[in-house]
């Protein structure tokens, strides 16, 4: 039908969502809307080792880009403890 | 025959496949694991149906019946219809333990689908039009507009008395 | 023709995920997403290891929005230090 409807295949897909996953990172300000910006490229970073063919590292690549969320994850929500746990203790030293 | 017409046809069995089963699996009903609770209570606060919610959290956070809808028709398509839909289940089956998900509904909508899959075959509806046809359902369900649809599933889920009993 | 469909469903819903206002609204885009590029894979590579790597990117990928969803529960409203 459409001559640009036979730009849409694997690649193009995958380094579309990419560039989108990016530019979420840059833009958004606060760190968890980073983070699910980062498992969107994740998925496209994999549609783009997939679409080249590399199978073996595709599934290594899937396996391992979860456990990169879950670290970034842990750091995200031990840091905003630490620093609610500040602001409330400077607090209780305004009333003491 | 023609092409659109089996994607529709393929997404329509794959929708009520997948919405039956995961209703009488009781996912409705209470959040299976943690991550679902807060998706199921945000959608309640931007004017849905609790139990809708709680579904479409479960959808997220756990391979359930969607999961084994997509990917029984993907190994169908790619190894052949009945191995394919059993291998899949299997796969399933380890992802739920995975997850620390105690349920079944994965594994049981992978085996409905190679059924249905078998019995489409004899009409002209291949695997492939089942894959698209489940991401286009998937995509009715969560991708359109979240309030409207969680009403639906709530309709839906207090018609099988699967409604949920949490404020 | 299919790959077609599923491409513009992909890239519909990865502009929604960036164009969202609420949380929990981009966590069901991205998974909406993540089915669609999970069907993508096995349309493209017909053997049965596209069928395993659909398998594997889609479980693996619900596992991470597991806990992404879990950790917007924990942290309600983050404090930055700049801006």
């Amino acid at each position: 039908m459409y001559p640009f409807l036979d730009l849409i295949t694997l690649t193009t897909v995958s380094v579309g969502v990419l560039l989108i996953g990016t530019a979420g990172i840059i833009l958004l300000k606060k760190p968890m809307d980073k983070v699910i910006m980062f498992a969107l490229l994740q998925g496209g970073f994999i549609g783009l080792i997939v679409s080249a063919k590399y199978l073996d590292v595709a599934v290594a690549a899937a396996v391992f880009d979860p456990i990169s969320t879950i670290i970034m994850l842990i750091a995200i929500t031990k840091l905003d403890e630490i620093r609610k746990k500040k602001i409330k203790s400077q607090e209780d030293g305004f009333f003491a | 025959m023609n092409e659109i017409i089996a994607i529709i046809i393929a997404a329509v069995l794959s929708w009520i496949n997948f919405v039956l089963i995961d209703t009488w699996m009781g996912l409705p009903e209470q959040p299976g694991v943690k991550g679902a609770e807060v998706i199921g209570r945000s959608v309640k606060r931007r004017g849905g149906d609790l139990a809708g919610g709680f579904f479409q959290g479960n959808i997220v956070c756990s391979p359930d019946a969607s999961a084994g809808t997509l990917l029984a028709s993907a190994a169908c398509y790619t190894i052949g219809t009945p191995e394919g839909g059993l291998i899949a289940a299997i796969l399933v089956y380890f992802g739920n333990r995975l997850c620390a998900d105690p349920g079944y509904a994965g594994t049981t909508g992978a085996l409905s689908i190679t059924c249905i899959i078998f019995a489409a075959s004899y009409i002209g509806i291949g695997p492939a039009d089942f894959i698209v046809g489940m991401v286009l359902a998937i995509v009715t369900i969560q991708g359109l507009y979240h309030p409207f649809s969680s009403r639906l599933l709530g309709k839906i889920a207090k018609k099988m008395g699967r409604h949920t009993k949490l404020p | 023709m299919l790959i077609q469909i599923l491409g513009i469903i992909v890239l519909l819903m990865a502009l929604r995920t960036l164009f969202a206002q609420d949380r929990s609204e981009r966590m069901l885009y991205l998974n909406a997403m993540s089915f669609g590029i999970a069907g993508l894979m096995a349309l493209y590579i017909q053997t049965p290891f596209g069928a395993i790597i659909a398998i594997t990117y889609f479980i693996a990928s619900t596992i991470s929005s597991n806990a992404i969803a879990y950790s917007i529960g924990r942290v309600k409203n983050e404090i930055i230090l700049d801006e």
